[in-house]
């Protein structure tokens, strides 16, 4: 019989055969690697994360006088506002339509423009970039002095278009000025959330493919692009939403008691069960409302996925 | 420096047209100015007669698949069929019947409900194939749609995208950079280079007849050899006489002339001056990669069973078949 040099090298044992696993049952049984690590971070992160929570609440729930558990600390927020004062339902409205108006604000300036960006400008990103990071730059209090300085201006030279809009936008009974100022403190975030996922599709073949198709500019954006952002869109929605619920600083310097942030500071009370029971229940309720904008897009992931 | 110049096409109903050239010679660009992505800063773009240079490229009523995956990510294959269809006011029902239609056609019926992450390379761009017939263009336009595909798939759809377009008799343009893959699809072929269209011809006139060296070297592999002109229109290379295409060069001119491997004529033999370097089997021929005694490389395709004859190191002599032959350069 002839043989190739091929065939020679594979019978005379010249290649080593790879190592037999003599217990494959044992090897299933063994946990991944990594696996012991990954669940000791998660758990001291939960302790760190949950604990204080955990704690808090379990102070809240205590009748000190009788013993047991009481909620009359919880009941407490609920219970009518003194006059001139504000409820805890009006600050929580308030505080939504804030946010709603941020929301929409902020992506309707940002997305088309990072859009343009990417698109057609691309060589300005970067000093667009460098533009959205200034308000991490400078603290809020300083934008807020900054803007109270150019209202007074503005209040000095009445009769002109700048007075008036100016005076519409900061009438007390809309939240105008805060959505505004808040979005300008959203920018840092939602631009790189946005970024991100527009980085992470082929933008120019998607638009391309579809104006080709017969897409006009708005069926691009909302029929092609949007749904491939989407998660983007939400995450830029949830850092504005969180943002808008915690924000104190500047509302409370431009003297509106309406959002939740500073109802929930000026809450008449000197319990001190109660302003934890604020606490807890203010963080309960932004985690319930952000898993609830969460839960649209993860059930539009399964849906795909299934 | 312009992306196309002096850039004249004409495009037959019908015709599938191959635009081949190397990276950066403009094919791209043309086929961009056709779909309306890209204005021309001069020139005109006309389709029936009608200059359509200015009209955007969601009015141009083209077909485009495009070099890069495509596909909107969050539709199924089915809706990224019925895209265009739906821009022009069909139906959900006309929709779905007419995706399924040209589903069925690409060979993916059975996967009309599956996002573009589900499906092969492939098979999406069967898919983006779909999508740009879905709206009868007037133009099919095909941007490499093959170039990011394994050679086997690649080599299976590009039958497939040429009996549809010979089915539905759709104008289609196809930009690539793979000679092979433009000389076997396409009714002509047009070679560029720096944004010049060179030649542009049925592929054996191509192949046979180039127009300038540059097409011939580019087309297929080339030996070049020197020569000197003879009278008559001829050249004389070695001890050989051959016809010289062309415009007529004055006699006694030394000039450098452009063989096809196939019009080599190798034979072995112990006196010769050429030496095989290397023999490639490439199936139904090997081609032959030799050094003469004066240091002049030269390839020859040769059919497979004369593999025995010609071995590396075998002493050969070469002549040439009495075919007309190309001036590269004159000195």
């Amino acid at each position: 019989m002839t043989s190739t040099g091929y065939g020679t090298a594979a019978t005379t044992g010249l290649i080593p055969e790879p190592p037999v696993d003599r217990h494959p049952e044992r090897a299933r049984r063994r946990p991944a690697s990594g696996s012991v690590p990954r669940w000791l971070i998660l758990t001291v992160c939960g302790i760190y994360f949950i604990g204080p929570l955990v704690a808090a609440i379990s102070f809240t729930v205590q009748d000190h006088v009788h013993g047991g558990v009481s909620f009359q600390a919880y009941r407490a927020i609920f219970a009518p506002p003194a006059t001139g004062q504000v409820g805890f339902l009006t600050a929580l409205q308030y505080s939504l339509v804030l946010a709603v108006l941020t929301i929409v604000v902020t992506l309707g300036l940002m997305l088309p423009t990072q859009l343009l960006l990417q698109l057609r400008y691309p060589r300005v990103h970067g000093l667009v970039e460098i533009i959205t990071l200034l308000p991490l730059v400078f603290p809020p209090i300083v934008l807020v002095v900054g803007v109270q300085d150019a209202f007074a201006w503005v209040g000095e030279n009445r009769g002109g278009v700048l007075y008036t809009a100016i005076t519409f936008i900061r009438a007390p009974g809309h939240p105008f000025v805060l959505a505004f100022l808040y979005v300008m403190l959203a920018m840092p975030f939602v631009f790189r959330s946005l970024d991100a996922g527009i980085r992470s599709v082929d933008v120019h073949t998607l638009v391309e493919a579809a104006r080709n198709l017969g897409a006009g500019w708005a069926t691009v954006l909302l029929r092609v692009l949007l749904p491939c952002l989407r998660t983007a869109v939400i995450n830029s929605a949830f850092l504005c939403f969180a943002l808008v619920m915690g924000e104190y600083t500047i509302s409370s310097i431009l003297l509106y008691i309406k959002p939740f942030p500073v109802w929930l500071y000026q809450l008449p009370t000197s319990s001190g069960q109660v302003q934890a029971a604020v606490s807890v229940f203010s963080l309960l309720l932004v985690e319930v409302l952000l898993l609830l904008i969460g839960a649209v897009n993860w059930r539009r992931a399964a849906e795909k996925k299934g | 420096m312009p992306a196309l110049a002096g850039f004249d096409l004409q495009v037959e109903r019908g015709e599938l047209l191959a635009l081949l050239g190397p990276s950066g010679c403009g094919k791209t660009t043309a086929l961009r100015l056709l779909a309306g992505f890209d204005q021309p800063t001069s020139g005109s773009v006309l389709i029936d007669g009608a200059d359509v240079s200015r009209v955007p490229a969601n009015k141009r009523d083209m077909g485009m698949v495009f070099q890069s995956y495509s596909l909107f990510p969050t539709m199924s294959a089915r809706d990224n069929v019925g895209f265009g269809l739906r821009l022009r006011g069909q139906s959900g029902a006309q929709r779905r019947r007419r995706a399924g239609e040209l589903l069925e056609l690409v060979g993916l019926e059975e996967h009309a409900k599956k996002y573009p992450h589900q499906l092969s390379g492939g098979q999406q761009q069967r898919v983006a194939l779909a999508r740009a017939l879905a709206v009868e263009p007037r133009v099919l336009l095909l941007d490499e749609p093959l170039s990011a595909l394994d050679a086997k798939v690649r080599e299976q759809l590009r039958g497939e995208i040429r009996r549809i377009q010979l089915e539905l008799g759709v104008t289609t343009v196809f930009v690539t950079h793979d000679q092979e893959e433009a000389l076997s699809m396409a009714d002509r072929v047009g070679v560029m280079q720096a944004g010049r269209l060179e030649q542009c011809d049925a592929p054996a006139v191509l192949y046979d007849r180039p127009a300038t060296p540059f097409v011939a070297e580019f087309v297929g592999a080339m030996n070049r050899l020197a020569a000197v002109t003879e009278s008559g229109g001829q050249v004389r290379v070695g001890q050989q006489l051959l016809p010289a295409d062309g415009e007529p060069i004055e006699q006694g001119r030394e000039v450098t002339v452009l063989v096809r491997p196939e019009a080599l004529v190798v034979t072995p033999d112990d006196d010769g001056d050429t030496v095989v370097v290397v023999a490639t089997f490439r199936g139904a021929s090997i081609r032959l990669r030799m050094l003469r005694s004066d240091g002049v490389e030269m390839l020859a395709d040769i059919p497979s069973h004369r593999v025995a004859d010609l071995t590396p190191g075998r002493r050969v002599s070469v002549a040439l078949l009495n075919r007309p032959v190309l001036l590269a350069s004159t000195s």
